[in-house]
């Protein structure tokens, strides 16, 4: 996986590509930093050309929330492929998250 | 029981000594594989392969694989060389972790018309969890996921990267097979861990739990899970 972090009017928006496994926590962690020292209210996952994310990927998008949560921050899982959207669906994410197309 | 046959099968290595690979054919009756035919050869024996050059092999036809630091192990997949039906690979935990084999297991499979290419995404994820659950909670001993506790996510990571270190461990082989019957493909996963049981629920605590997903994830996207040797092999089907 690979991720890059931009400023945006109201938060952040957090792009990830490629795999997201077991073997990327060291990296999600520094996305987690960067939702830690945020100004703002939204962070926006740019999940367009995320390819494929696994059980241990969905903890990492919770360990997100568990950050944001007391900063009133909200978390945007936005335009996920359909086979990464469909393991969102399974995991019931949307109740968890905010889901955009 | 049928004797083996020998001779008509090659073998060939990647990241592997020829001196160890001559002594694996010796031993086993096998031609080492040479520039004099196309087709690929019967058994490959990989050291320190990449995942690009062990999806080539795959992807070229070769059915079955093993580690070549357990080249004992390649004794026992005699009976299924040659099988065209059949996709075999025997590698060593730290070996599987690194290749990540799904994705190369399922280009494989689709490369041979066993599973559809709009079902690749989800068989994918499937043996995905399956291969990490072997890994991580079989072979390396890991009992439990992340907690909720956010700092456990650390801690697992950490504890996971500690037995990979752990010669032992790392060296556990974890099973992977396909067999095509038809109509769908089951690929079977066996680990050399502790087992666990399993029960009919395979949800989470909530949709807030931070691990525990996994049998979830195999029973909504296959077409059947079932689970043996106490839980150290897990099988699952898909129709193409």
């Amino acid at each position: 996986m690979d991720y890059s972090v931009q400023t945006t009017d109201n938060g952040i928006r957090v792009t990830l590509t490629g795999r997201m496994t077991l073997v990327d926590h060291d990296k999600f962690r520094a996305v987690v930093d960067a939702i830690e020292k945020m100004q703002g209210t939204a962070c926006e996952f740019n999940l367009a050309a995320l390819e494929f994310v696994d059980s241990s990927g969905l903890g990492m998008f919770l360990i997100a929330r568990d950050v944001a949560m007391p900063k009133n921050v909200e978390i945007q899982l936005k335009g996920a492929q359909e086979s990464v959207r469909r393991i969102l669906q399974i995991a019931k994410f949307h109740t968890l998250f905010t889901v955009l197309d | 029981m049928a004797p083996v046959p020998t001779g008509r099968f090659r073998i060939a290595g990647h990241g592997v000594p020829q001196g160890l690979l001559a002594g694996v054919a010796q031993k086993l009756g096998l031609g080492i594989d040479g520039a004099e035919t196309d087709s690929p050869p019967d058994l490959l024996l990989v050291g320190d392969t990449s995942a690009d050059e062990l999806r080539a092999a795959l992807v070229r036809g070769i059915g079955v694989v093993v580690d070549a630091d357990d080249p004992a192990r390649a004794d026992g997949v005699l009976p299924v060389l040659g099988r065209p039906n059949l996709i075999h690979l025997s590698l060593s935990t730290l070996r599987a972790f690194r290749l990540e084999l799904a994705p190369l297991l399922c280009e494989a499979l689709q490369c041979r018309g066993w599973i559809a290419g709009d079902r690749r995404p989800e068989v994918e994820l499937c043996v995905h969890e399956a291969v990490s659950n072997a890994i991580v909670h079989g072979n390396l001993g890991i009992q439990h996921g992340p907690s909720e506790d956010p700092a456990s996510f650390d801690r697992f990571y950490a504890e996971v990267r500690m037995r990979l270190a752990d010669p032992v461990r790392a060296g556990r082989i974890l099973r992977l097979d396909a067999v095509w019957d038809g109509a769908a493909v089951e690929v079977q996963v066996d680990d050399e861990g502790a087992g666990f049981q399993s029960g009919p629920q395979a949800l989470p605590s909530s949709p807030a739990a931070k691990s525990g997903r996994g049998l979830h994830i195999m029973r909504e996207l296959s077409d059947g899970v079932s689970f043996d040797r106490g839980g150290r092999t897990v099988r699952l089907r898909f129709r193409r």
